[in-house]
């Protein structure tokens, strides 16, 4: 059928392939959408499926990032997959809330991944909600506690430091 | 991009490599007191914050505010700059407060006495002149560029009824690069009159006439009993708290440290002093 939802495959930088449905991917990311809209023109209509190399994101991210999008972006899976899904009664404010709590709560490395992920595919969603992440675990710490967290090397020589301190001072 | 990103084996320099966009993102999820701690994480933190393209996204720190000062010998009114955080190291503010351009202007411009009365959006608003009230107009300032443009007052036959006037400005450039200018012009007992100057058709308008029934109830009534109020309560020149920008102004301050009070510098002669709180 004309209907059959047509796919792409997304390689990811260590050379996995990732197959997503292109209106899914197409609604999610800008970046991607983009490429399937260059590509068009030379596509044939038939079979023939697209392959999309992403280069700066590894398998083990993309296929979060992939995880993410279905869930976000297509509404026919939701649909049909109920169990998979939490319903919630109209009025409530978001059924992905807990999706995207846990989808988030990952180490620093993998979260760190997805922010770059999601800004280089362009799903402004993704990208909120990971730089919204990553502030909750700035806030509250201290700077050494913030340093460790992040591990970033402290570029102040000491004069610069205590200068940068006092002016912060209030803060502390 | 700026990081390999192979699979990384420890944390080192995990957060150091997140983009600027992304990095800004995050920081404007902060609360003001983790934005400073931030800045002390390390250089390129600091310098992110610092920068002045982000200052509209990421909280903000009141650093001072901008006063007239008449001093009571009869000399020239002056501005000064109030520094609210105390530390020697706060930057100088980014203006100098003797607003050198008000000695430029044209002749003809009763400018001996002149106030701050408003700032928007980065445009200051000046008041020049004093009685006879047909002297008297504005001034609009733009620090970035150093251009600015004066304003003659309206001046209707009613003005020696006129007993106070309060200007404000409006400006956003993300709407318009014009300015307008809303004047509050009390002129007897409870009655206030509202006019309002375009920079685009350079005319004032009694804007008012125009407003429909609904227009002139509320908020707008709510807001002139609010104006006269504060002038009947005695509070004079001393309102700053009511002024819708300043409002904004005392909210994001207040929110920054416990409220404490403010010792006035005393460098001066005594004097009365208009404190205005400038959103830049």
């Amino acid at each position: 059928m004309a209907s059959e939802k047509k796919v792409v495959f997304l390689r990811s930088s260590d050379g996995e392939a990732f197959e997503v449905s292109e209106e899914v991917i197409s609604a999610a990311s800008v970046t991607i959408k983009g490429m399937i809209d260059e590509e068009s023109p030379s596509r044939a209509d038939t079979a023939a499926t697209t392959t999309l190399a992403i280069p700066n994101v590894t398998a083990a991210t993309l296929s979060r990032v992939l995880h993410y999008v279905n869930k976000h972006f297509d509404a026919a899976a939701v649909v049909g997959r109920p169990d998979d899904y939490i319903f919630c009664a109209p009025g409530d404010e978001h059924p992905l809330a807990r999706f995207d709590d846990d989808f988030v709560d990952v180490d620093n490395d993998t979260l760190i991944d997805l922010v770059h992920a999601a800004e280089y595919l362009h799903i402004k969603k993704l990208f909120d909600l990971t730089c919204k992440a990553v502030a909750d675990k700035l806030k509250g710490r201290t700077i050494d506690q913030i340093r460790e967290t992040f591990g970033i090397v402290n570029d102040y020589t000491v004069e610069e430091e205590v200068e940068v301190y006092r002016e912060n001072s209030w803060a502390f | 991009m700026d990081c390999p990103n192979p699979r990384r084996s420890s944390a080192a320099a995990v957060a150091a490599c997140l983009p600027d966009d992304a990095l800004v993102d995050v920081f404007s999820r902060l609360p003001v007191k983790s934005l400073h701690l931030s800045k002390c994480v390390c250089k390129r933190w600091r310098d992110i914050i610092a920068d002045p393209l982000h200052g509209k996204i990421l909280p903000q720190t009141l650093v001072g505010f901008f006063s007239t000062v008449f001093p009571d010998d009869g000399t020239l009114s002056f501005h000064e700059f109030v520094d609210l955080l105390g530390t020697s190291a706060a930057p100088p503010p980014l203006l100098d407060p003797s607003f050198p351009f008000l000695d430029e202007l044209p002749a003809g411009i009763d400018c001996r006495l002149r106030v701050i009365s408003d700032s928007c959006n980065g445009l200051l608003l000046f008041e020049y002149g004093q009685e006879p009230p047909e002297s008297m107009g504005y001034i609009v300032f733009n620090p970035a560029t150093e251009q600015c443009v004066v304003v003659p007052g309206i001046w209707t036959a009613d003005a020696r009824r006129c007993l106070c006037t309060r200007a404000y400005l409006l400006y956003d450039p993300a709407v318009s690069s014009h300015f307008h200018i809303v004047m509050f012009w009390e002129e007897q007992e409870g009655l206030v009159t509202v006019l309002a100057y375009s920079s685009e058709t350079r005319a004032w308008s009694h804007s008012e006439k125009d407003w429909s029934p609904e227009e002139q109830g509320r908020p707008t009534e709510a807001w002139r009993r609010r104006y006269v109020g504060v002038n009947k309560g005695g509070c004079g020149r001393q309102d700053t708290e009511h002024h819708p920008g300043a409002d904004r102004c005392a909210q994001r301050g207040s929110s920054l440290r416990p409220p404490r009070a403010l010792l006035w510098p005393v460098s001066r002669a005594p004097a009365l002093r208009q404190p205005w709180i400038c959103r830049l």
